[in-house]
């Protein structure tokens, strides 16, 4: 398994023709770029910071848990951090399978776990000022008072 | 930890999570000499699509808000609870 938090350039297409074997029937890629805008609010740029230690080893679970979960040979999961232009890949998640399903599964579970439990933040900076993203609830399970989130 | 803070202080430590050791763990976990705890801000890391909650206020950075630090407090007379 690939995992890593990178300061540079993510190398998708490398990494995904990396992945490939001979047992494999399908490679789902998941390849999340900084897009131009939120809700028509021009973005200029996005600046990526992460408690980096937990974060890397909730990253070596996630993927873990998606081989355990979905039954799937491998999995990639890579964040670039720091300040990300237009364009630029900010979280790249690749899942090789022998079959398409299970891929598609593990990918969509792995990034929309990721969104909520990876201690990852990204401050959004527009034409005409800058927030800190709201980020999500934590789940139940991680809240320190369970219940809390939801208010 | 205290429950004592009201208003905004009372809506933030709710919508944090509490990591000791690079793990989540419950706000009622015993900490030990050396321990490293971090509260954790709701995270937003992934691509760049998050729902519909955008605030367009500024607002304090939350990465700024994310405190670790190892936990040095006076443990001595809770040897009991070292394993």
């Amino acid at each position: 398994m690939l995992i890593e938090i990178v300061d540079g350039p993510i190398a998708a297409d490398a990494i995904v023709a990396a992945m490939k074997a001979g047992g494999d029937g399908a490679v789902c890629v998941f390849d999340g770029i900084v897009r131009d805008n939120t809700r028509g609010r021009k973005t200029l740029y996005l600046d990526y910071e992460a408690y980096r230690e937990m974060a890397l080893e909730q990253m070596h679970r996630l993927a873990s848990d998606a081989v355990a979960k979905f039954g799937v040979r491998d999995v990639a999961v890579v964040h670039r951090l720091g300040r990300l232009m237009i364009g630029e890949t900010s979280v790249l998640i690749v899942v090789a399978s022998a079959h398409r399903a299970a891929a598609f599964d593990a990918c969509r579970w792995l990034i929309d776990t990721l969104k909520k439990t990876v201690p990852i933040w990204k401050k959004e900076t527009f034409a005409d000022g800058a927030v800190w993203a709201d980020g999500e609830p934590f789940p139940e399970a991680l809240a320190a008072h369970p219940g809390g989130g939801s208010a | 930890m205290s429950e004592e803070a009201g208003g905004a202080d009372e809506q933030l430590w709710r919508s944090l999570a509490v990591a000791v050791n690079r793990e989540y763990a419950s706000a009622s976990i015993v900490l030990h000499d050396g321990d490293e705890v971090a509260l954790l801000p709701p995270v937003s890391g992934g691509y760049c699509a998050r729902g519909e909650k955008l605030a367009l206020q500024a607002k304090t950075s939350w990465a700024q808000a994310l405190l670790v630090r190892k936990f040095r407090g006076k443990m001595n007379e809770r040897d009991d609870d070292v394993d």
